[in-house]
């Protein structure tokens, strides 16, 4: 088990190093004149030439990506020009915001997802399970903001359900600000269900047509008991896997679905500094979201491993 | 996997050839005989169980339409998709569907059908070309991983790993902001970060094909390294790869819309329906008609692949074989 983690551990740390090389790369790399971009409209060479020097700008490309390097560990990304201010200080404002969401749509996904597919694994073949099937080929094929725009459309412009934007006012109780969640935590995670229930399906069916489920069956035991004590356990191991790995399917659908919905969030953050071409600020969140990701999958292997004896003794195949 | 027979003089009990010289060619040419008769026979198996799959015909029909509309646009479309012609009319922009502009006309004037069947060309594009940008990437680097092993296979894998660290729009839109926006670099952003995948794929096949008998064989013939992965390895490892890569087509259009929603697709006016759906996204209360029309087509094409993919796994997977 120890091994285990250790090894997962060491695996991560490399990853990360290279995501920050990556990222250093990138940075140094960002084109267009950032100084004159930084700088008031008219400012004169000189007042340039200090924005450049106070942002390294004017040293060679080597020399910056070794700056980079060196501060990214700290988490030095710079300021957002937009904003004047430093990008770690507006990733604090908004990030609980996206993990508010976030956990929101990961209810959702849980438990829509793997109740269709196991639905749709039991009565396989079945209308509902044809419908499980089309719906889910759809909602993966559909562009995201589309999905949130329609949402808007239907359930707020002309049935009136739900507030079409925003995120609940400050001093809105719980159960108050629950409206507010519906639309855009539906639409992020609306792509991962889909993933989750085709999963869930697919590893159900994988399961039920082995031995030990005809013993189960053979022995007379109830079809109930049969699914929900023998099978489920199994079935669900790689969803559960793949929740880990959907992370950053989600993470990828809020920046286009928190737009959408004018959600507060990193995602929301993110857009308007692709929009305003705000390189320093894209580099610093894909960054952080990124780190938070390889974390997230961390844990998620890491507690994974407590459940499946085969992983923590390292007999398992590679999960791909 | 297809168990390849050998030639017949090859089995023990007959005389044994000699391995040398114009005998080697003579054999390996028999073993291509095989080979090539052992592929058409597992094709035709394939195509057979595809055909009988309805959900995977419909998908392989659409693909076809919308090739030919993407090859054909000229002829096809009624007007010119940039040309602004009811931007002049009284009431001539934002038309719903009428028998002068099957699909109405856009914000602009412009006819919307005629932009459809434009952007069709941008989708087939992105798709075919970040695809094949993947795969050539893909392949070749888990060819070399799966095949040689040691530290090629380590360094490529970490390499991969931290292409993996990368949720998909983000590294897109990592990459988008250092080269700047434009369609051909929507080709390389998709086309470098699919490469990951499809080499962890190929890897692992490579890994469980290249133990077999036939590989050992051809190696002890002093068949070179490329010819062993890419004649006697590559036709048993590519299936997966093969249902992949088509489902990627339909992920590399949808990556094209998103990508244009953030302004870094495909530039206006040239139509896409990346930037098409973008673009009429903000009449969605007063006008919704206007996103349904690309955000369908995206959708179509897209359910398309995923159909026929699956289609193609059902039909490649010798477990289901006789379960249609």
């Amino acid at each position: 088990m120890l091994l285990f983690i250790l090894r997962r551990f060491y695996q991560t740390v490399i990853v990360v190093i290279g995501v920050i090389l990556v990222i250093s790369l990138l940075m140094a790399s960002l084109p267009g004149d950032v100084a004159r971009m930084r700088a008031p409209k008219g400012a004169s060479e000189e007042t340039l030439e200090n924005i450049r020097q106070k942002f390294n700008l004017d040293k060679p490309w080597l020399t910056r990506l070794w700056i980079y390097l060196k501060g990214l560990p700290r988490l030095e990304l710079g300021d957002s020009f937009t904003y004047k201010r430093p990008v770690m200080e507006i990733i604090g404002e908004s990030l609980p915001w996206s993990v508010k969401l976030a956990i929101a749509a990961e209810i959702i996904i849980v438990v829509f997802g793997i109740l269709a597919g196991v639905i749709s694994a039991v009565f396989r073949y079945s209308f509902l399970d044809v419908l499980v099937t089309i719906s889910t080929s759809v909602l993966v094929a559909m562009p995201i903001y589309w999905i949130g725009r329609l949402m808007q459309l239907f359930f707020s412009q002309w049935l009136h359900w739900f507030p079409p934007s925003g995120a609940p006012p400050p001093g809105t109780g719980l159960l108050g600000s629950i409206p507010y969640y519906v639309m855009p935590a539906t639409a992020l995670a609306a792509i991962s269900t889909a993933y989750v229930a085709r999963l869930a399906r697919s590893s159900m069916l994988e399961v039920l047509r082995q031995d030990y489920i005809v013993t189960a069956r053979a022995k007379g035991l109830s079809e109930r008991k049969v699914i929900y004590k023998h099978a489920l356990k199994n079935g669900l191991i790689p969803v559960v896997t793949y929740l880990g790995i959907d992370f950053g399917v989600l993470i990828g659908a809020a920046v286009l679905t928190e737009m959408i919905f004018n959600w507060p969030g990193v995602g929301h953050k993110l857009y308007f500094a692709v929009i305003q071409r705000d390189h320093t600020m894209v580099i610093g969140l894909v960054f952080i979201l990124v780190l938070i990701f390889v974390a997230i999958n961390l844990l998620v292997d890491i507690s994974y491993a407590f459940l499946d004896p085969r992983i923590r003794l390292g007999e398992a195949p590679e999960v791909t | 996997m297809t168990d390849r027979k050998r030639p017949e003089d090859y089995l023990p009990g007959k005389e044994q050839p000699e391995f040398l010289g114009p005998e080697v060619e003579e054999f390996e040419a028999e073993l291509e005989k095989e080979r090539v008769h052992g592929r058409t026979a597992l094709w035709r198996d394939v195509w057979y169980r595809l055909r009988h799959n309805k959900m995977a015909m419909a998908g392989l029909a659409i693909i076809v339409f919308l090739v030919l509309v993407a090859l054909f646009a000229p002829f096809l479309a009624p007007y010119d998709p940039i040309e602004q012609v009811e931007i002049r009319t009284p009431g001539g922009v934002k038309q719903p569907p009428s028998g002068k502009h099957w699909l109405g006309t856009d914000d602009l004037g412009r006819d919307i059908l005629s932009r459809l069947i434009y952007g069709s060309r941008i989708s087939v594009e992105v798709g075919i070309v970040a695809v094949a940008i993947s795969l050539v990437l893909g392949l070749f680097f888990g060819a070399l991983a799966g095949y040689f092993g040691g530290w090629a296979d380590s360094v490529i894998m970490r390499s991969a790993d931290v292409f993996f660290a990368f949720p998909t729009v983000l590294g897109a839109i990592a990459i988008m902001t250092v080269l700047g926006p434009g369609l051909i670099n929507v080709f390389i952003a998709i086309g470098v970060l699919g490469w990951a995948t499809i080499a962890r794929i190929f890897r692992g096949s490579i890994l469980s094909v290249k133990e077999n008998e036939y590989v050992e064989a051809a190696r002890a013939l002093g068949a070179t390294h490329s010819r062993i992965i890419w004649r006697h390895i590559m036709p048993n490892a590519i299936q997966p790869i093969i249902v992949y890569a088509t489902m990627s087509v339909g992920g590399a259009i949808l990556a094209e819309a998103w990508l244009a929603f953030l302004g870094l697709g495909q530039q206006p006016p040239t139509p896409s329906w990346g930037n098409m759906l973008a673009e009429y996204l903000p009449f969605y209360n007063t006008h919704p008609w206007m996103m349904f029309i690309p955000g369908t087509a995206i959708v179509l094409s897209v359910l398309a692949f995923i159909l026929l993919g699956d289609g193609l796994r059902d039909a490649l997977d010798p477990r289901l074989r006789g379960s249609i």
